[in-house]
């Protein structure tokens, strides 16, 4: 996608990134892009002294790291990388939590994906209430409005 | 850990998440909270969610029994395997004649020419009006339209219907004059326009039809596309790849791969995928070349339904398999028993499922 005159192979340059917590950590370049914003950030140059990171903490950074390197792994199969994505994701809902806000913050497509679709997973099948329950969210809906709505997707919530 | 109202995530992540939901889990989700009930409403939703479709392809094949006159449908899915298809919502007994993302066009079978559009997965349908053409004397030889498309343009989420075939005035030979009335969804009217054409189509040719680039495409007995230029209303012919030819055991298939014009030559050994690259420049690009070794015996009898650069699905008479291209594997997805009337190939569409409107 970028045109960009450097190219992104491993230099053997690292990235300093700092979480939320204060935990540093450090990365090569090539790991790093996976992330859109770091990828940019290596691009233009912006990549000196430690990388803030104020919306993710040390542990949830930690697992996003090590998911980049299998990634950027270019000696890894297809298969073996489905293998690893599908341990990597089956996690509780808290991490898996902290992991889909953290793709998402730090724009890596591969895993937001990975983790929409196990949360997916974990709404299919489910009564709107066992959804709400599940994701602690509340039914804002006055009982008439509820009543409209069920009455136009009757059809999908069954008998 | 939800600091947030009604909503868990940013908005775009609950998008991304509700777009990976099948259609039913999708409409549980529209009464969870206000926020998600917005959002799955949102256009560029609606969107999101059709493209997402595209991976996911599909198979709808009516199932006849040779004991008895009723059909049943069944959909063949590449992840979730085998379920029964329902169109009694339409409360009608209807033909499926053409699917184009995730709406399917259907002819009632009791009443000539009446026709539905209707999303199968929604369960939204639209009764067309009745083209004034009066069918029984126009279309020729039975009365009924050669060729049957539906255009579902999904950024627009507007759709045409396309009618076209020989013209026979009342009690005169055919002319090769050939009639085409399109249905224009927005404009909820019929146009007609006239030309004269010298094409003939077998069944499965009929069967066949792809939407890309806005046009229709057929493929003629006689080796070349058939495209309907929908801005234009203008027929025009498309050449088949140079190195593609009929005729002594080669069987030519029109199908579409991944949004591209794509064409598969059955050979005793061979399965050739070629796809139209460049549409402008009708560059044909030969994918893969898929040997039939394993499935030999069933070569005569196997005809491609739908495929996306990953697999492909193909029929037979008792049948429905899948190929992954990857892997290089062979699956057979469904099979029947009894000998039924018609074969499986008769009458199977390649389908996938979104919520696209027909209203």
């Amino acid at each position: 996608m970028s045109s960009s005159s450097s190219p992104m192979q491993s230099t053997g340059r690292k990235l300093k990134l700092k979480s939320k917590d204060d935990e540093t950590f450090e990365v090569e370049e090539a790991v790093a892009v996976k992330s859109q914003i770091f990828k940019y950030m290596v691009e233009d140059g912006v990549s000196n002294g430690p990388i803030p990171l104020p919306n993710v903490n040390g542990k949830t950074l930690a697992r996003v790291l090590q998911w980049c390197q299998k990634h950027a792994d270019p000696t890894i199969t297809e298969d073996e990388l489905n293998k690893y994505d599908a341990g990597f994701i089956d996690v509780d809902q808290a991490v898996l939590y902290d992991l889909l806000m953290a793709a998402n913050y730090l724009n890596i497509e591969e895993l937001l994906k990975l983790a929409c679709m196990r949360v997916a997973d974990m709404i299919k099948g489910k009564s709107p209430d066992e959804i709400r329950r599940t994701f602690n969210i509340k039914n804002d809906f006055t009982p008439e409005e509820e009543e409209e709505v069920r009455k136009e997707n009757a059809w999908a919530l069954g008998p | 850990m939800n600091s947030r109202g009604d909503g868990f995530f940013p908005d775009e992540v609950i998008l991304q998440i509700l777009a990976r939901l099948p259609v039913k889990s999708l409409f549980m989700c529209k009464t969870v909270c206000k926020l998600w009930y917005r959002l799955s409403a949102d256009k560029y939703f609606v969107q999101l969610y059709n493209d997402l479709s595209v991976k996911n392809l599909m198979v709808l094949v009516e199932v006849s029994e040779a004991s008895d006159s009723k059909s049943r449908l069944i959909c063949v899915d590449n992840l979730s395997g085998v379920s029964e298809f329902s169109l009694d919502f339409l409360k009608d007994r209807v033909k499926i004649r053409a699917s184009c993302n995730g709406l399917l066009c259907c002819s009632s079978i009791p009443d000539k020419g009446v026709y539905y559009v209707c999303n199968p997965m929604t369960r939204e349908f639209r009764l067309l009006p009745r083209s004034r053409e009066r069918p029984v004397t126009r279309f020729y030889p039975d009365g009924e339209a050669t060729l049957v498309g539906l255009a579902c343009c999904s950024s627009s989420q507007k759709f045409n219907v396309v009618l076209a075939g020989y013209h026979r005035s009342f009690g005169h030979r055919s002319d090769g004059t050939f009639i085409c009335l399109v249905f224009d969804s927005e404009l909820n009217r019929w146009r007609k326009f006239v030309s004269f054409q010298d094409d003939h189509f077998t069944h499965m040719k009929r069967n066949q039809v792809v939407f890309v680039n806005g046009s229709l495409h057929w493929l003629t007995g006689s080796s070349c596309i058939l495209v309907l230029d929908l801005h234009y209303d203008i027929w025009r012919k498309m050449s088949l790849p140079g190195e593609v030819s009929y005729g002594s055991g080669n069987r030519i298939y029109l199908l579409e791969s991944d949004g591209c014009l794509s064409v598969i030559q059955i050979s005793d050994a061979w399965l050739n995928i070629w796809v139209l690259k460049d549409y402008e420049r009708e560059e044909w690009h030969l994918a893969d070349r898929v040997s039939l070794r394993c499935v030999r015996g069933l070569v005569p009898g196997i005809f491609p339904i739908s495929q996306t650069g990953e697999y492909v699905f193909l029929a037979t008479h008792k049948q429905v398999l899948v190929y992954q291209r990857k892997k290089r594997v062979w699956k057979v997805m469904y099979s029947v028993n009894n000998s039924s009337a018609l074969p499986l190939w008769f009458s199977a569409h390649a389908f996938r499922s979104t919520i696209f409107s027909c209203y």
